[in-house]
């Protein structure tokens, strides 16, 4: 057995893959344009959560305005838990976005590749609810078709019958990353000619937040919701837990250019780890995670000085931002702009980093990275330019897109310019 | 005071999503295009709203709503 590498050039030549379509619904709005203008404010979304009600922790992040009815029809959103129809509507707009048409495409060649870390667990933890107050015998049968973790990626095939490859990832706060570095896998095996990937999660249970909370990973600023999610921050406390959902159209470059599709950015490097050390918390010394990003630096063939901009895990607990900012320094530099979207919009889980790609292709497209929400005092510890106030304007050829995930499961995308 | 229909057409709306405003007493269940999941989730939110068991003869997809009401009718006045 040969001791890991901590520069691994497993590819002679970088294999970009362009993104043509892009899908988000998050706290943050509903589409792309709401994403923009609200992420690049720069202002916390987080608010009181009635159904959190009476907990130690009584806010999140929310997809407030979601209309699943208005967006799905009312048979179709009744037969899916919420993480579906989340993860549904952000295919929809990923494909419409991208100029794909699903009534004309040959869907044999369509794949979709969603992560999720608990899929439709609040549909489960309702029925358990049933189950105990009223018996067994009115269970929802519906049950063991809404709650799998699968069933958001199901739901896209039957939506836009794309009617390839159908995976779903489960690396926790990494799936969204990992799904679409499965789906840039995809494209070069020539298993498909198109990828749906992203990820989806809506699990903010009330036994979801309550754990999180016993375990020490939220934020107990009860007091002041909107200030809570504060990533780099010398008086962060932990995270906002929060819902949506982000999907990218994936497609080879050469194919995009020869339908013409506008090309927003492209998909240029992947990287992914495992820390083999704790449940929950990092690796002391962030090995795991600079694995990661090396690997995903030597899959896109970048010097770390290329890399104009960083799109961190960035939590707001107190572990991860300092081993983070470490790993980011000891990898790419202290020269990168820095910023969580996090404090904007909490931390989606299973969708965050789809989410967060998302919006490292946004920061690439409008050469400007949005400020972290609620940085007012940079943490002494955390040695990198963060971006704080109001976006930065800069040249970004290059951006990194970080997810690092209980169980030490990391994942890191790199995002170039069209 | 709402009646069995009333509460019975709310119930396929809320657990089922039929719109219940085209529905007359000879709508049949196929028609509404329920599967035998649906058919099932149907039964089991009878049996919360009402506390009546009806099986699968009682809901066969060939039964119309009309039947399904006189069924409900008649299972409610058994158990009071």
């Amino acid at each position: 057995m040969t001791a890991p590498t901590s520069s691994p050039s497993f590819r002679g030549e970088r294999f970009d893959v362009a993104v043509t379509g892009l899908g988000l619904v998050t706290p943050a709005g509903v589409g792309v344009e709401q994403n923009l203008a609200r992420i690049w404010d720069g202002r916390s979304v987080a608010s009181r959560s009635p159904e959190l009600s009476g907990l130690a922790v009584d806010f999140s992040c929310r997809v407030e305005g979601f209309d699943p009815v208005a967006e799905l029809g009312r048979r179709t959103s009744l037969r899916m838990d919420r993480v579906s129809q989340l993860g549904v509507t952000a295919a929809r707009q990923a494909v419409a976005d991208a100029g794909l048409d699903p009534e004309s495409w040959d869907g044999t060649r369509v794949a979709v590749v969603i992560g999720t870390s608990f899929g439709g667990s609040a549909s489960f933890e309702r029925e358990h609810e049933t189950y105990l107050q009223h018996g067994p015998t009115v269970v929802s049968p519906q049950l063991m078709v809404t709650a799998p973790v699968n069933m958001t990626a199901g739901h896209i095939a039957m939506d836009c019958q794309a009617l390839g490859p159908n995976q779903v990832v489960s690396t926790a706060c990494a799936s969204g990353t990992t799904a679409i570095g499965i789906g840039r896998m995809l494209l070069e095996s020539g298993m498909c000619d198109v990828v749906l990937a992203g990820g989806a999660e809506a699990a903010l249970t009330r036994t979801g937040i309550a754990s999180l909370h016993k375990m020490g990973a939220l934020s107990k600023r009860t007091e002041d919701p909107a200030a809570a999610s504060r990533p780099f921050d010398a008086d962060r406390d932990g995270f906002v837990a929060g819902e949506g959902a982000g999907v990218l159209v994936l497609e080879r470059m050469a194919d995009a250019r020869a339908r013409g599709a506008r090309i927003r950015a492209r998909i240029s490097g992947f990287g992914a780890s495992a820390d083999g050390y704790h449940a929950s918390a990092p690796h002391p010394t962030g090995d795991g995670a600079e694995r990661a990003m090396r690997m995903a630096l030597a899959d896109a063939c970048l010097d770390p000085a290329e890399v104009a901009h960083v799109n961190a895990h960035g939590t707001s607990t107190s572990k991860n931002d300092v081993t983070e900012a470490m790993v980011i320094q000891r990898v790419i530099g202290r020269h990168p702009l820095v910023t969580s979207t996090k404090g904007v919009i909490g931390h989606l889980i299973g969708a965050a980093g789809a989410v967060e790609a998302a919006y490292a292709v946004l920061a690439v497209e409008q050469q400007s990275v949005p400020p972290t929400a609620n940085l007012e005092k940079v943490d002494p510890q955390v040695e990198l330019d963060v971006v704080a106030g109001q976006p930065r304007t800069a040249k970004i050829g290059a951006a990194m897109s970080n997810s690092f995930g209980f169980g030490g499961q990391n994942a890191v995308v790199v995002v170039t310019e069209a | 005071m709402s009646t069995v229909q009333d509460r019975f057409y709310a119930l396929l709306t809320a657990t089922l999503g039929v719109e219940t405003e085209s529905l007359t007493e000879d709508t049949t269940l196929e028609s509404l295009d329920l599967d035998s999941l649906l058919i099932v989730e149907l039964s089991v939110a009878v049996e919360k709203e009402f506390c009546v068991v009806l099986d699968e003869v009682q809901l066969a997809p060939e039964c119309s709503i009309g039947q399904v009401l006189g069924t409900l009718d008649h299972e409610l006045k058994a158990t009071s």
